[in-house]
């Protein structure tokens, strides 16, 4: 089965959503094939993908809200060493097909026929998995990449030609999200074309396909996981939708496709820093203008750094912070010298109070806060602390 | 009525001739959006606000106000320096790393041994006297190394950046150029430089920055971590759109796009820079066509790149696969586009009238297989058009690193 969740109301907008990931590929060493692909384009066996796929399906299924196209239906498909069952939120279990390549030529078709339905309907497609470049085109392996050693690319998705074949399914709008290397395969290199699959052959008259790709790579780099983590794209991906990316429109915290896109490129940059692996920087391309991408029903929880001028100044000082829109909310802290690092708060405006041992410093009585997605940088900037005799 | 002075601090660089966003959010979070040219001032209502800029380089300069009623409260905003006030435009744009790995040239020259640099300049053509064939029959070439006094007007090093001032050499017709950068360890590669303006300029009026530095990928197989980034001067709102589009920003260079179009055009706005533009940020047919009044899409390839691309009201359902056929073929034999962007949608506007085609189209073949070559040996993650190989014509990414056989009009840096 690869259908996971249905909702569908005939006649009214809606959102369908196609997952794909691949960690266990058959003809790559280690794979259950007993006949490898040859050459092995220096290719191994993943953990991430598939853990990666479910975290994006989690998130569509528990947190994902569009008011004008709520989500209709997941398909979805898991290629991974051992295959466990997909557990929805309500603790039922499904169990998933194997990300085969067709598998997924008849999920897509569905995924396709499904999306048409509506002119208003929103299109999501999620990849994660190996991906490789050739002679220009960007092409993601299926579980079963290689079984044909004339043809070791039947099996794939040529990711360029999919997303210009997409413009055919006119609707509100189409997301793409790809999480797969785009890196060159020295073997590559002698491929004149790699005669991947299209999944939908792309046609004139609907060049002007409107979309948003995110991609974790640009092309020609390659895209990192840890094994046995969500890939870092799909972390950056999942935190800027969860709130990160979120703006204040209208009374609402929305994330747009404007903030999705920059602020994936933040959030990348931050994980980089933090987790010290390989540099990694997504690329992204929108057709589509500004749109709304997904509101959260509640203000985003975003990380808050508060920092003193000068910075040992903080060593002294009893914090308080209090919410502007909710009197009753409070933090406190006792003299410390690191700077007030408070993970997650609401988004909104605060108040800051600071009192000094030792009167070394003036008290600052309810300096304003403005914390604002994405954080954390220090806003506005360190707050400055002033001796009695300035 | 109360007011807010916004201005960017006066220093080397124009900003009264370049676009920032400007972001003013009051205690209820919402925000509203400029676009500023240097200073403005803004009406608000009395209150506290946190007043920001967002730069291209994606670094955000910011303050908090309280203006009261009737109160005008000015706002200054100063961005952070590089080590050197000469490379304060790279800095701003964000095309050097701010936080640089190797500050002195000792390191420099022992990641990356005898570095070398020189310019190429391509000519592409049709007519047969001039040039010589290609694999893609209808179009051919000529290309030669440039002498180096026609083009490198200073070096310079500072905290492990290497500076080129590059002048368009435009007493001699050299077409394309390219700049080729090479090591003991690295292997060659060849950097499209940005179109030439379409005026009458002086010898060396028009000028490009080329920045060359240890880039954060230095396990890159291909470029060893040897990073090139080419900026100008005189395409300020242009390269500064090109940034923000690089910094993930392509709201923001959408909002700088539109306020271009509708206020500055005939001063500062180039054509062919609204053209390269519109790659990132697709233009309306009326918007195109208002530019291709004037005479500048034919100065380089990626102008019929776009004008090929452009979706057309007027040209009929059953007339659009010849249409766009002429268009590609026609933007295949101008040359290889100067911008990635250009690569990309000419090899998918050739794949398209391929595949469309019932029965095999050699000019089409041709033209794609010629395209394709070049993309094949790509450093896609460029903006400007970069491929490895040791010459023009034959791109290649198994090329060996070292210094080339012909050394004349050679730059060593290292």
């Amino acid at each position: 089965m690869t259908l996971v969740w249905k909702r569908e109301k005939r006649g009214a907008p809606q959102t369908h959503a196609f997952i794909i990931g691949v960690g266990a590929y058959r003809h790559l060493s280690g794979g259950k094939s007993s006949r490898l692909v040859i050459p092995d384009y220096g290719l191994q066996q993943l953990t991430s993908p598939p853990l990666s796929a479910r975290a994006f399906v989690d998130w569509l299924l528990s947190e994902y809200h569009h008011p004008e196209a709520p989500l209709g239906s997941v398909e979805l498909l898991l290629s991974e060493e051992v295959s466990t069952p997909c557990q929805l939120p309500g603790g039922r279990c499904v169990s998933v097909q194997p990300a085969t390549m067709a598998a997924i030529n008849r999920a897509f078709k569905v995924w396709f026929d499904r999306c048409q339905q509506h002119s208003d309907n929103i299109a999501i497609f999620y990849f994660c998995g190996h991906g490789v470049m050739i002679q220009g085109d960007q092409i993601l392996l299926a579980e079963d990449f290689g079984a044909s050693p004339f043809q070791p690319f039947a099996n794939a998705i040529n990711f360029d030609s999919f997303r210009r074949g997409m413009a055919q399914c006119q609707i509100r709008a189409q997301y793409f999200f790809v999480d797969a290397c785009s890196d060159i395969p020295i073997p590559g290199l002698n491929i004149e074309r790699a005669c991947a699959n299209p999944l939908i052959q792309p046609r004139w008259t609907d060049h002007d396909a409107v979309a948003l790709v995110l991609k974790a790579s640009p092309y020609g780099q390659s895209a990192y996981g840890q094994p046995g983590q969500v890939s870092l794209f799909t972390q950056a991906l999942l935190r800027s939708l969860q709130g990160l990316a979120c703006v204040h429109e209208a009374g609402e915290w929305v994330v747009t496709t404007y903030s999705l896109e920059s602020v994936v490129t933040k959030v990348m940059n931050r994980l980089n820093s933090l987790q010290g692996g390989p540099y990694q920087h997504p690329f992204c391309s929108n057709s589509l203008g500004h749109q709304r991408v997904h509101v959260r029903q509640t203000p985003p929880l975003i990380p808050l750094i508060i920092r003193f001028d000068p910075q040992h100044a903080i060593a002294d000082a009893w914090l308080a912070l209090t919410s502007v829109s909710d009197l009753t909310w409070q933090a406190n802290r006792a003299p410390y010298p690191d700077d007030w690092v408070l993970d997650d708060i609401e988004a909104g405006s605060y108040d800051l109070s600071a009192t000094f041992q030792k009167d070394r410093y003036l008290p600052i009585e309810k300096n304003h806060l403005w914390v604002m997605p994405p954080g954390p940088e220090p806003y506005p900037n360190p707050i400055p602390c002033r001796t009695p005799n300035s | 009525m109360s007011k807010l002075m916004i201005q960017m601090a006066e220093g080397r660089l124009p900003f009264d001739r370049i676009p920032v966003i400007l972001e003013i959010i009051n205690r209820t979070l919402i925000i509203r959006r400029l676009v500023l040219w240097g200073h403005d001032q803004v009406e608000v209502t009395p209150g506290a606000y946190l007043v920001r800029v967002v730069l291209p380089s994606g670094e955000i300069v910011a303050d908090t106000v309280t203006v009261l009623e009737d109160e005008t409260r000015q706002v200054l905003f100063t961005p952070s320096q590089p080590s050197h006030e000469r490379l304060a435009w790279p800095h701003f744009l964000g095309a050097i790393p701010t936080d640089p790995e190797v500050q002195n040239a000792r390191w420099f020259r022992q990641l990356f041994p005898q570095t070398w640099v020189r310019l190429w300049g391509v000519q592409w053509s049709q007519e047969e006297n001039i040039a010589r064939p290609l694999p893609f029959r209808h179009l051919r070439s000529k290309e030669e190394v440039v002498s180096r006094d026609l083009w490198l007007k200073e070096v310079h090093y500072d905290s492990g950046i290497f500076s080129l001032r590059v002048a368009y050499p435009t007493t001699v017709k050299l077409g394309q150029l390219l700049l080729q950068i090479g090591s003991a360890q690295v292997p060659s590669r060849l950097i499209s430089l940005p179109p030439l303006f379409p005026l009458p300029l002086r010898d060396g009026d028009d000028f490009l920055e080329v920045l060359i530095y240890p880039g954060k990928v230095t396990g890159h197989p291909f470029n060893r971590g040897l990073s090139v980034s080419v900026v100008s001067e005189r395409r300020l709102i242009l390269e500064t759109i090109l940034h923000y589009v690089s910094s993930g920003a392509l709201g923001y260079a959408r909002s700088i796009l539109d306020e271009t179009f509708s206020r500055r055009e005939d001063e500062i706005w180039q054509p062919l820079d609204a053209m390269i533009a519109s790659y990132f940020i697709p233009l309306d047919e009326e918007r195109f066509f208002r530019l291709g009044s004037r005479t500048w899409f034919s100065s380089t390839p990626d102008g019929y790149v776009i004008n090929a691309g452009i979706k057309r009201s007027r040209v009929s359902h059953d007339d659009v696969l010849y249409f766009k056929r002429e268009l590609f073929l026609e933007a295949a034999k101008a040359g290889i586009p100067r911008y990635r962007e250009g690569v990309r949608r000419l090899i998918d506007g050739l794949e398209l009238v391929a595949s469309i085609e019932h029965r095999e189209d050699h000019e089409v073949t041709d033209a794609l297989r010629f395209v394709r070559s070049y993309a094949g040996a790509m450093d896609w993650t460029q903006q400007l058009t970069t491929f490895y190989g040791v010459h023009p014509m034959q791109p290649e990414l198994n090329a060996k690193p070292g210094l080339p056989d012909n050394r004349g009009n050679l730059l060593i840096l290292s």
